[in-house]
């Protein structure tokens, strides 16, 4: 009896010991916890480009928001203007205009030359280009860069086969130039931004390039050292096509390339700040200006020189202000100053008024010749407004003010016809 | 009629013999009831027995670490936590949390976690810095695990969605693959770094996060 109870004794045993081991993983060790809790996350209701919060210090900047296309002396809109280029206010990227060239059988061009002392080894330019129509033959001329030496040339052109862009590249104008194409074809009536760098202050020059952001083939060819000599927008040679350019920027610092989809946008003066001496001022009318004399020169397109404010009594501290329409942009990369003056002297003169851009006590721009033009004008001045620090905001450019004035000789009398404010701002 | 075997009878000596022995057996037992023995007792008094203590706390007094609004791609915070050990157990230490509300913004959220010290003083408010010296540093050691940990103290870097939930999928506190025997009073900082990712369908979301460590003893 017993030697057959043993071995159920040792089962019952084991079960009970296979039991307490259960038991002991369960229960075995003690335990706490330390927490953070109620850590919130939110992102904004949509994502537009995240801002750079960079300041471009442009060279030239349009978007042709002024409404004119306007050329000479360098000191204005483009330095020069030909065939036929119009502000086309029926087709924008962005704002109200954009730059037209319709050459037909013909040269259509605007350009802006570079200075030459120092000279520039490199340039950046940004812009957006819509063909109305897909030209039925190639195109060499978009766009160029040209050089100030050797007849080399970075050109934006189309070819009609494959329907794309083209960068072609030459060191010299006996250069075997370089022709890269554009990764994908483009499409009629469609807005593309191009980005170009141009380098030609040591060899291989080089047409680094973008469409709508996306790298293209870089254009290289071995040269001699150069530097630049032009921007132009349009055709020098004979062609036929109708192109819009808008969002222009030219900028001397090629590290600003790229500097990627951008609008160029306008402000118009709204109303009048505290003037100096404000009695030394008068609208067109004679009359001593008021609250309301802004809109003597708030006028879009800035081509009429009918109504105006004039400073009528010397005085170098004397200034009318002018305040300025508020954007509800904040990434806010550059601002260019436009305004238009004529006098009523047909034999000049050497009067010194001026016109000056203030940033809070910053004074951001100011333009003191070229108030002897001449009776015809309206005649077209820029320049670039350059923030009390960097970058621009929203809240510093919707607190500039202009003022103008100033004037210890104004014989022959200045008159302002127009200020137009235009901003850059990153898409 | 059928015969009967006859049975065995006892004879009267034999039934005497049996009764006096019954008697004597019954006058034993009764015998034993009646009368106590000697006796003397002997104690051990005072015993105590007592648990060891397994202490975990931090330094966030209540406060949540991050409240990140209207964020955008590439936008990131960072803070940095003080978990100190004050239990009289070693104990193994995990990470893990919960989501506890939002909208699935967790999944374009890359977290980062890493564990180091402080350069000087603890800086207030959970910050990774002072501003005056004292900044954290992580720790020169090796995670393993999964989920982007790695060198220099890196124990968690992928997306927020991923971070455990559980004690059993917990990243273990184990610098250079061993889990580490938490002992009074040890601390360690871990940097928490969270970026919105570059991803426009992150865009308008929210997410709510608990952080926990939890302790148990080895």
């Amino acid at each position: 009896m017993l030697s057959r109870a043993l071995p159920r004794l040792a089962l019952a045993a084991a079960a009970l010991v296979a039991v307490g081991g259960g038991a002991s993983a369960t229960f075995s060790a003690f335990s706490q916890t330390a927490g953070n809790q109620g850590n919130t996350f939110a992102t904004a209701s949509s994502f537009g480009p995240t801002c750079s919060n960079t300041t471009v210090a442009p060279y030239y900047m349009t978007g042709a928001e002024h409404g004119r296309i306007s050329g000479g002396g360098g000191s204005g809109g483009w330095d020069a203007v030909t065939g036929t280029m119009t502000a086309d206010s029926t087709v924008a990227r962005s704002g109200s205009y954009s730059v037209k060239a319709a050459p037909s059988g013909a040269a259509a061009y605007v350009y802006r030359t570079f200075p030459v002392s120092p000279a520039e080894p490199d340039a950046m330019a940004r812009f957006a280009i819509r063909l109305a129509s897909l030209p039925g033959s190639n195109v060499s001329e978009l766009f160029k860069f040209s050089a100030f030496t050797n007849g080399g040339s970075a050109v934006l052109g189309y070819d009609a086969s494959s329907q794309k862009l083209t960068m072609t590249l030459k060191s010299s104008s006996a250069g075997t130039p370089s022709v890269v194409s554009s990764a994908t074809a483009i499409s009629a009536g469609t807005w593309y931004t191009i980005d170009v760098r141009y380098t030609n202050g040591s060899s291989p020059h080089t047409a680094e390039w973008r469409v709508d952001g996306v790298q293209q083939t870089t254009a290289s060819a071995t040269g001699t050292a150069d530097k630049l000599y032009q921007a132009v927008f349009g055709t020098t040679v004979s062609a036929t096509y109708t192109a819009n350019y808008d969002d222009v920027v030219l900028s001397l610092n090629g590290t600003e390339y790229p500097m990627g989809a951008g609008k160029v946008l306008a402000l118009a003066p709204d109303g009048m700040g505290t003037s100096v001496n404000p009695s030394s001022f008068q609208d067109d009318d004679g009359t001593v200006i008021d609250s309301t004399s802004w809109q003597r020169v708030d006028e879009i397109p800035m081509t009429s020189k009918l109504d105006y404010v004039t400073q009528v009594t010397a005085g170098g501290t004397s200034y009318a202000e002018l305040t300025f329409a508020n954007t509800t942009e904040t990434c806010i990369r550059a601002v260019w100053v436009n305004f238009t003056n004529h006098n009523v002297s047909t034999t000049g003169g050497s009067n010194n008024p001026k016109l000056s851009l203030f940033d809070g006590s910053t004074e951001a721009f100011s333009y003191t010749t070229g108030w002897t033009q001449g009776t015809a004008g309206p005649y077209h001045f820029s320049g670039r407004a350059s923030p009390a620090s960097t970058p621009w905001t929203q809240s510093s450019l919707n607190g500039v003010v202009a003022r103008f004035g100033y004037g210890t000789d104004i014989a022959p009398q200045p008159y302002l016809d127009a200020v137009v404010l235009e901003y850059e701002v990153q898409q | 009629m059928p015969t009967h075997a006859s049975e065995p009878r006892l004879d009267r000596k034999t039934k005497t013999a049996l009764i006096v022995f019954l008697i004597g057996v019954i006058a034993s037992v009764a015998g034993l009831a009646t009368w106590s023995a000697f006796s003397s007792t002997t104690s051990n008094s005072g015993n105590q027995f007592q648990t060891g203590s397994v202490t975990l706390t931090d330094n966030d007094s209540g406060t949540a670490m991050f409240n990140m609004t209207s964020a955008r791609p590439g936008d990131t915070v960072s803070k940095c936590i003080t978990v100190s050990y004050t239990g009289t157990l070693t104990s193994n230490v995990r990470l893990y949390g919960a989501a506890t509300a939002g909208n699935g913004l967790d999944s374009y959220l890359d977290l980062k976690v890493t564990r180091g010290t402080f350069s000087g003083a603890t800086p207030a408010n959970m910050a990774c810095t002072d501003g005056g010296g004292s900044s954290f540093v992580a720790d020169s050691v090796t995670y393993s695990g999964g989920n982007g940990a790695g060198a220099s103290g890196v124990m968690f870097n992928a997306r927020m969605n991923l971070y455990p939930t559980t004690w059993t999928a917990g990243i273990v506190d184990a610098p250079g693959g061993t889990a580490e025997a938490w002992t009074n009073p040890e601390s360690h900082v871990y940097r928490f770094e969270v970026t919105v990712a570059n991803d426009n369908a992150a865009a308008n979301k929210t997410h709510t996060q608990t952080f926990t460590w939890e302790a148990q003893d080895a």
